[in-house]
């Protein structure tokens, strides 16, 4: 697949909680289109990572450009890139209050300004591509779990961006339920949706991404093709790690 | 094996003899337990005084039940024979005593007739419970006996008070005379008869708003762009009704001539209905992580102090110009230039303010915020109302007079604030933050997810807090008495006061009881129905 500009930037990015340093100077570019699995220990700093690029975590050090805008402490400069990055939750964070509908019409309403109408009507497309129409006027709590992930992203799609980031979204799920949103994030992808997902699904990272990362002790260790970093992983760490995980 | 042997060997209590241990038996039954006894000498006792002053107001339905001819009529007859109370303890009894039989019987031969399984289940569970269904229902019967007797059968209900004077030694009961020839006074306080047309009028406008919304909110969605009109409409209600009572002109009504219920209701409704914004914006400001001073305010605080440094308040003289804090020492006055009090009053005033910001990160909003709500819950109502009285005209110009009424309900609008605020923070802590983060990660603003995520969540979290911070509201009212307004319970000590109504204590205070207890009983219905209506389809 043919990749375009680059359009996350991530620069020597430092970040301290108090005295701990979780981000390390992390370095490394994400082309569009483009598809990046990250990978890592529990507690490597890969989903504050993945947070920063939509400034739900401040980095205190460094550059982030995403889609050509740097993120700084410009509210209007993290609006305008949170109106282009969807993101997944571990944990969904639909909001109980509303419908399925309102959960996905609500962005496509308050911040793009559409009408009802046409907010609703690329909601039901977006629940069409997720499988999900019927549960529309449900409320997030009457569904399962993998449904309502399916919903999360419906909602980030509605919005229309150009990046999407998934963390950990299948952590929280029960086994026969992680198939159905893998499948929604692999169609995703063949969109040819730019995707940054951190994720323990080592069959997704295989089939699906352009490039895996591991990510350890506030950065990367190792980025490479999927084909080679199975196979051929350089660095010792990568390699405990990867035996830790695909033996058992 | 020895021990094998004396294991088998029948103990005392499987030997079928039957024996009265009544020491035992009181240990396993009242005295099972130190509450157990507690609970039963207190009912004993209770028994005895309530069964006691039963007796004493007999005959009950004397006066009420005459006949033109001084006889006593039948139904003063009836009444009169099964109220006696000597009669009502013999019949309980006697029915307790055949629900005990019934159940004996019943357990013994394992027949169960009609309701003795039921009898046995609820009322006569064991020695125990077949006592205390007994003392409890000795208790309520005479209770109500005695409730009923004073209240309604031995009650006088004329209202005129001459014959009410000549009766009021035969009565056994209630004289609602009291009540009855003051209920304008309990309704309006001393409004003008004349005028009185208004009260009825926005009572009115009341109850057409609320059938509107008994219909719009009982009709599913299509009537939704109605209830938002409604919402509104209550909303403008409220100052359009308190318009309607001033009046205007030669029609005016001042606002010290409000009293009684109607008192009451505008001050708690206001002071709930303002200080509910308030609140909400105080539990937000209390929880915001802007740092610093919004550079505006600054400036905005800077000039507004400046110019009332420079101007004062218009026609007031020069020389009294100055803020309080500056008018000590008086020298001060004539020496410094207008401008430069306006300069060292900015200062100071902004000064203050950042350095107690300073300490929580130079939160300013979050400053306020905490420094308010701790102030005004550190001290009671009571102080805050004479603050209000008594303070605020200190710090405005003579010729401003602020309406009596006006400085209450200020008084009970931010003390009720800083109260909502906590509850209201109650719930946003409750929220957890990844709805903040979804809602910002898709895109909404700060105020937006505030507005649509958080607030409709939180609040919904916290309406039983909310609803009995209403009630307490509604009752705190009472204390507005202090600083001379009259208020219902206000009415009720001045109609005891009254010549002809003099000493009527009893029938006075029960009737405003009354009429608290049905306010916060329907405010605490109306909660319910709300939490039940909006928890639908929800988790």
């Amino acid at each position: 697949m043919a990749l375009g500009n680059d359009v996350i930037i991530c620069n020597d990015v430092h970040k301290w909680y108090g005295e701990f340093h979780v981000l390390q100077g992390v370095t490394t570019t994400v082309k569009e289109g483009e598809v990046v699995v990250i990978i890592g220990p529990s507690g490597s700093g890969k989903s504050t990572w993945i947070r920063t690029i939509n400034r739900l975590e401040e980095h205190q050090q460094g550059q982030i450009i995403v889609d050509g805008t740097e993120l700084n402490n410009d509210l209007r400069n993290i609006q305008e890139i949170r109106r282009e990055v969807g993101m997944v939750f571990q944990q969904f964070n639909l909001f109980p209050h509303l419908t399925v509908l309102q959960n996905i019409t609500l962005a496509p309403i308050h911040v793009r300004k559409w009408s009802r109408e046409r907010a609703e009507e690329v909601a039901m497309d977006q629940l069409r591509k997720v499988k999900i129409p019927e549960q529309a006027n449900k409320y997030p709590g009457q569904l399962s779990g993998g449904q309502q992930q399916r919903v999360a992203i419906a909602r980030a799609l509605a919005m229309q961006p150009k990046i999407m980031l998934f963390d950990e979204p299948t952590s929280a799920l029960d086994p026969e339920m992680i198939k159905e949103v893998l499948d929604v994030m692999q169609e995703l992808a063949e969109s040819g949706m730019t995707i940054m997902a951190v994720t323990h699904e080592m069959g997704f990272a295989r089939s699906v991404a352009n490039r895996v990362i591991f990510f350890d002790r506030g950065n990367i260790v190792e980025e490479k093709p999927p084909s080679e970093f199975f196979s051929n992983p350089e660095e010792e760490r990568t390699r405990l790690f990867l035996s830790q995980i695909l033996h058992h | 094996m020895a021990s094998i042997t004396q294991s088998k060997e029948p103990t005392a209590l499987s030997s079928p003899r039957f024996q009265l241990d009544v020491s035992s038996w009181l240990r396993n039954t009242i005295f099972s337990s130190f509450w157990h006894a507690v609970f039963f000498i207190f009912l004993v006792i209770a028994n005895i005084l309530i069964i006691r002053t039963g007796y004493t107001l007999e005959p009950v339905g004397l006066s009420y039940n005459l006949a033109p001819n001084g006889q006593p009529t039948a139904l003063g007859n009836f009444i009169l024979t099964i109220t006696n109370g000597a009669l009502l303890t013999s019949i309980i009894l006697i029915l307790w005593l055949i629900g005990a039989a019934l159940v004996t019987y019943s357990v013994a031969t394992h027949r169960w007739i009609g309701p003795s399984q039921w009898l046995k289940d609820s009322l006569y569970t064991g020695p125990f419970g077949a006592l205390t269904t007994l003392a409890l229902v000795l208790l309520i019967v005479f209770a109500i006996r005695g409730i009923l007797s004073w209240a309604v059968f031995g009650a006088e209900f004329r209202t005129d008070p001459e014959s009410v004077a000549l009766l009021r030694p035969i009565t056994p009961g209630a004289i609602w005379g009291v009540v009855g020839a003051n209920l304008k006074l309990f309704a309006v306080g001393r409004y003008p008869s004349e005028f009185v047309w208004r009260v009825w009028f926005s009572l009115g406008i009341v109850l057409a708003l609320g059938a509107f919304s008994v219909f719009a909110w009982n009709f599913g969605s299509p009537l939704k762009r109605f209830r938002q009109i409604l919402v509104w409409a209550w909303l403008a209600s409220i100052p359009a009704i308190l318009f309607i009572l001033r009046g205007f002109g030669t029609s005016l009504v001042q606002t010290n001539l409000w009293g009684g219920l109607l008192l009451t209701i505008v001050i708690s409704v206001i002071g709930i209905v303002v200080s509910f914004p308030i609140g909400v914006l105080m539990a937000l400001g209390r929880r915001s992580q802007t740092r610093g001073v919004p550079f505006t305010w600054a400036w905005g605080a800077g000039l507004l102090l400046i110019y009332w440094g420079l101007f004062g308040i218009a026609s007031e003289p020069v020389t009294l110009n100055i803020p309080l804090i500056f008018r000590d020492p008086p020298v001060w006055s004539v020496t410094i230039a207008p401008l430069t009090y306006a300069a060292l009053q900015a200062i100071i005033v902004i000064g203050i303010f950042w350095a107690i910001g300073h300490y929580l990160q130079g939160n300013m909003i979050k400053t306020f915020s905490i420094v308010y709500i701790e102030v005004i819950r550190g001290v009671p109502l009571i102080t805050v109302l004479f603050m209000a009285q008594i303070m605020l005209p200190i710090f405005l110009p003579k010729e401003i007079e602020i309406d009596n009424l006006l400085r209450v309900v200020v008084g009970v609008i931010l003390f009720s604030a800083a109260y909502l605020a906590e509850n209201v923070r109650g719930g946003l802590q409750a929220i957890p933050k990844g709805q903040y983060e979804a809602a910002v990660a898709i895109g909404l603003s700060n105020a937006q997810s505030t507005r649509l995520i958080i607030l409709p969540q939180a609040l919904r979290l916290v309406i039983p807090a909310l609803v009995g911070q209403c009630i307490s509201l509604f009752k705190d009212t009472s204390l507005v008495a202090i600083v001379g307004l009259f208020d219902l319970l206000k009415i009720a000590q001045t109609v005891v006061a009254q010549q002809e109504w003099l000493g009527l204590q009893q029938e006075t205070y029960a009737f405003v009881a009354l009429v608290y207890w049905v306010f916060a009983f329907s405010m605490s219905r109306a909660s319910q129905r709300i939490e039940k209506n909006l928890g639908v389809g929800k988790y």
